[in-house]
């Protein structure tokens, strides 16, 4: 069983980094950039209760688990990292929300990201060039 | 109908059936469903693209495209993205909006030489649809989506600019033209 208002206590999501998983078919080469980067709508709001779904690295630190438990049963996705400073500069909210996976210790550092996806987000966050990747790659 | 069925549908007014199964059993292409669109006049004077499709019971097959770079690689891309399931993405996404789909094509319709590069599809996340392209100058993208129509972006080293395709600006219109050309 987790306490929830121990694992949130002092937590600041603008120093945090997070994570979003990016499947394959979302990725390509941008000859602009020069290099692979994830299309510009996989930063949409897609969370059931609204907002962006990630995850916080810092609340996984604090589950004792690492960014790459994320990718156990998804081994063909990466994850992609997300400044908290960056998004909360783009005007975004970021409230820590249980999954809906009870079974994986992983969601309790689940995150909605709130706030509208303007272009000018989207193109910083797929400019972004930190990834996680499974072990496979 | 299966979702093939109906993206086929909603994409044969865009060009000219050239070849139909004598074994479909139905009218696959009602007017009901039909999408409309109007091309735009710079592009007036071009051909439409003929699109021929062969149906045999419940399989249908685009059997070929003329006229047009991009129209056959980009339906070859949409169709499967109809068949995503919820949470396609693992955080949630929506299915993709069959509405997206046709609203794409049409102002890809509208937007595109017929000698412009087929770009890369995909879903979006929030059940829209995106179309990029990228050369080493530029970055251009069409996204198609419910909530915020549809949104022609680019960006290169010194500019970005955002907005409704109709309103874009010269080096914006300059850089759709660039990619007829290579």
């Amino acid at each position: 069983m987790i306490d929830r208002l121990a694992l949130l206590a002092g937590w600041e999501p603008e120093t945090d980094t997070f994570f979003r998983r990016i499947g394959p078919n979302d990725l390509h080469f941008d000859e602009h950039l020069g290099r692979t980067r994830p299309q510009t709508g996989c930063f949409c709001d897609d969370s059931i209760e609204g907002g962006m779904s990630a995850y916080s690295s810092e609340l996984l630190v604090r589950l004792g688990r690492s960014p790459a438990a994320l990718l156990r049963r998804y081994p063909e996705h990466c994850l992609l990292a997300m400044p908290g400073a960056l998004l909360v500069t783009k005007g975004q909210i970021i409230e820590a929300v249980p999954g809906d996976d009870s079974l994986d210790d992983c969601n309790h550092a689940h995150v909605n990201i709130l706030g509208p996806k303007s272009k000018t987000l989207q193109k910083a966050l797929r400019r972004l060039d930190f990834y996680v990747l499974p072990s496979k790659h | 109908m299966n979702a093939l069925q109906e993206a086929v549908q909603s994409a044969a007014p865009l060009s000219t059936v050239t070849s139909r199964s004598p074994h479909d059993g139905h009218d696959l292409f009602q007017p009901s469903v039909a999408m409309t669109v109007k091309r735009h006049p710079r592009w007036a004077s071009e051909p439409e693209p003929q699109i021929t499709v062969r149906v045999s019971g419940d399989q249908v097959r685009i059997a070929g495209i003329q006229g047009s770079r991009w129209f056959g690689p980009v339906i070859a891309a949409l169709l499967p993205l109809l068949d995503l399931p919820h949470n396609w993405n693992t955080h949630g996404a929506e299915p993709v909006e069959q509405a997206s789909l046709s609203g794409a094509l049409g102002a890809l319709m509208n937007l595109l030489h017929p000698d412009t590069r087929p770009p890369r599809t995909f879903a979006a996340a929030n059940g829209g649809v995106n179309f990029e392209w990228s050369t080493t100058q530029f970055a251009l993208e069409l996204s198609v989506d419910r909530d915020s129509g549809v949104v022609l972006s680019y960006s290169d080293d010194e500019r970005e600019w955002d907005g409704p395709p109709g309103h874009a600006p010269a080096f914006v219109e300059d850089a759709l033209k660039q990619l007829a050309l290579g």
